[in-house]
């Protein structure tokens, strides 16, 4: 516990705050595969719900794909700062004497860690189910690495404003998404340009320039979001 | 007050103005004022637009009459943006000099903004079917417009889930503020994945537009501007109004002769 | 196609948005006046230690 005392250096505080909330997620295990569940359901209702015409798929597939990793990514944003709430340990965090923004920091990274990357490693299964030509696939997968972070940064600004709200899950969604459409539209974009042979380094490009935007701005609306919410 | 008798007596009282506004019982008094005045510009410039534009101008070389619904969607379209500007930094302000007056002033301001987002996206649908064919494209400005309501429906959402009323607008103020910065990587984005429609934002018959055409269209996005500025000041006081229902100040203003304008509420 | 429904219509239709608008917060303001006159009369004059602070 001595981590998470002021006398602790910021890069302590930060790490054990990280293995705090990995350790606490790997202690419910089945409770990390909702998401992916949840987001294998959805990528196969599409060819149930349109048909199995490869054609059609391949041609909605980064869409779909990606669709299906916003809506969970927003199942999955809720637990983000809700159980420590709860518990009364936000509050705690909120008088530790350690900057918040690094607070909420660790704790998008974790969530990320649990929650986006698996999503990441589980997309190739996907794209093969919706028909992403081969050559798309590393682009996908690229853009799916690149943003689901900026997903978890944006998402958790949406997650401390909410946290404090009985029903704040369902508002949770509407308010993140207009915040996630630019994202929607690059990385698909970037997808569909690798489907038609085009150039899409622009595109990653753009995403990487979102993530380090969000990575440097984020966490401090995170921590003013959790400062109004803990008022 | 004693540091203040170098600066210039003008100053001083601009500055004392904005201090005054910050105070609810002289906010209240002093909007309660100005709100008539507002509805009859607003009024006025309207009916005259409107006239203007239904019957006067001349009839477009490519649209035909249809453009005349130009003169209501492109200013609710302005207002719809330029009000969650606004509201912005109204919610800025309320954040960072925790004034409660602007935080009230930025709530009050959402509905608005999103009536006319709402009104924008209608008649921009209507002004399709004859123009394009369709009620719907998803071209980037009516997308643009459908996201900016999705803002505003979070920002009310926000302050309407919160219990306490100042905690609720801080709240929504941040979301405000989170959602300004997006909007250009917003529009950005929306207007690259799409370029079907045109993007000029005064014509959308290029370069046929003349005098006849634009007068109209400059008098009601000035016009809208009044109704704005009368349906917040409005809505402001109604707010106070709710939350301090039982402060003492309340009672004192409303007992006010007809100034306020309140006393018929009174005497019903 | 006769353009006239679709200009009437969206003008009607705004008219109406702008209305509801407007009319609102007159609504409530008029039960938050009858709240303060309730008030008013059910107690005459509590002399409890009001908040008069201007906030």
């Amino acid at each position: 516990m001595n981590e998470l005392t002021h006398t602790a250096s910021i890069p302590r505080a930060f790490f054990a705050l990280l293995r705090r909330d990995l350790l606490l997620a790997f202690r419910r295990r089945t409770e990390l595969l909702y998401p992916l569940m949840f987001l294998l359901v959805v990528v196969s209702l599409f060819p149930l719900g349109i048909g199995p015409g490869p054609a059609l798929l391949a041609r909605i597939a980064p869409g779909v794909l990606w669709i299906a990793a916003l809506l969970a990514t927003v199942i999955s944003l809720d637990s983000l700062f809700r159980s420590d709430f709860e518990d009364g340990t936000l509050e705690q965090y909120l008088i530790s004497g350690h900057p918040l923004t690094l607070i909420a920091l660790a704790k998008t990274l974790a969530h990320w860690l649990v929650a986006g990357l698996p999503l990441v490693l589980l997309s190739p299964l996907l794209a093969i189910w919706m028909n992403l030509p081969t050559r798309a696939m590393g682009v996908m997968v690229a853009t799916l690495a690149l943003a689901t972070p900026i997903l978890s940064l944006i998402g958790a600004i949406g997650v401390g404003l909410t946290v404090s709200l009985r029903r704040g899950g369902q508002l949770l969604s509407l308010l993140v998404f207009p915040l996630y459409v630019p994202v929607l539209i690059i990385a698909t974009g970037g997808i569909m340009a690798a489907v038609d042979d085009l150039p899409y380094q622009a595109f990653l490009g753009l995403l990487l320039a979102g993530l380090i935007t969000s990575l440097t701005l984020a966490p401090f609306a995170t921590a003013a979001a959790l400062k109004i919410s803990l008022s | 007050m004693s540091s203040k008798q170098n600066i210039k007596p003008r100053k001083n009282a601009l500055v004392l103005f904005f201090h005054k506004m910050g105070s609810p019982p002289w906010f209240f008094a002093f909007a309660g004022k100005l709100i008539p005045w507002l509805w009859a510009v607003f009024a006025g410039l309207a009916a005259w637009g409107l006239y203007l534009g239904l019957f006067r101008a001349p009839p477009d070389y490519l649209q035909g009459e249809s453009f005349r619904i130009m003169y209501i969607h492109v200013p609710a379209a302005w207002m719809s943006m330029l009000i969650y500007g606004l509201m912005a930094v109204m919610g800025f302000i309320a954040l960072v000099w925790r004034v409660r007056v602007m935080e009230i002033l930025a709530m009050s301001s959402a509905p608005v903004g999103a009536a006319f987002t709402l009104a924008a996206l209608i008649t921009g649908s209507l002004w399709g079917r004859p123009t394009w064919g369709t009620y719907w494209v998803w071209d980037a400005r009516l997308t643009s417009e459908l996201v900016l309501l999705f803002l505003y429906l979070g920002v009310m959402g926000l302050y309407s889930a919160h219990d306490e009323p100042r905690k609720a607008a801080r709240a929504a103020c941040l979301l405000a503020l989170v959602g300004l910065v997006n909007l250009p990587i917003i529009h950005f984005s929306v207007k690259w994945w799409n370029t079907l429609h045109q993007d000029s934002s005064i014509g959308i018959t290029g370069s046929h537009i003349h005098i006849s055409m634009l007068w109209p269209l400059l008098i009601m996005t000035v016009a809208t501007k009044f109704y704005y500025a009368a349906n917040l000041l409005t809505r402001a006081r109604v707010m106070l109004l709710q939350q301090d229902l039982r402060k003492g100040w309340i009672r004192d203003a409303v007992k006010l002769n007809d100034d306020s304008g309140l006393n018929q509420g009174i005497t019903q | 196609m006769n353009h006239a429904p679709f200009i009437w219509s969206s003008y009607i239709v705004s008219a109406l948005i702008l209305l509801w608008t407007a009319i609102a917060p007159l609504l409530k303001q008029h039960s938050a006046l009858r709240n303060i006159r309730l008030l008013e009369q059910n107690k005459p004059d509590p002399g409890e230690p009001q908040d008069d602070t201007n906030t």
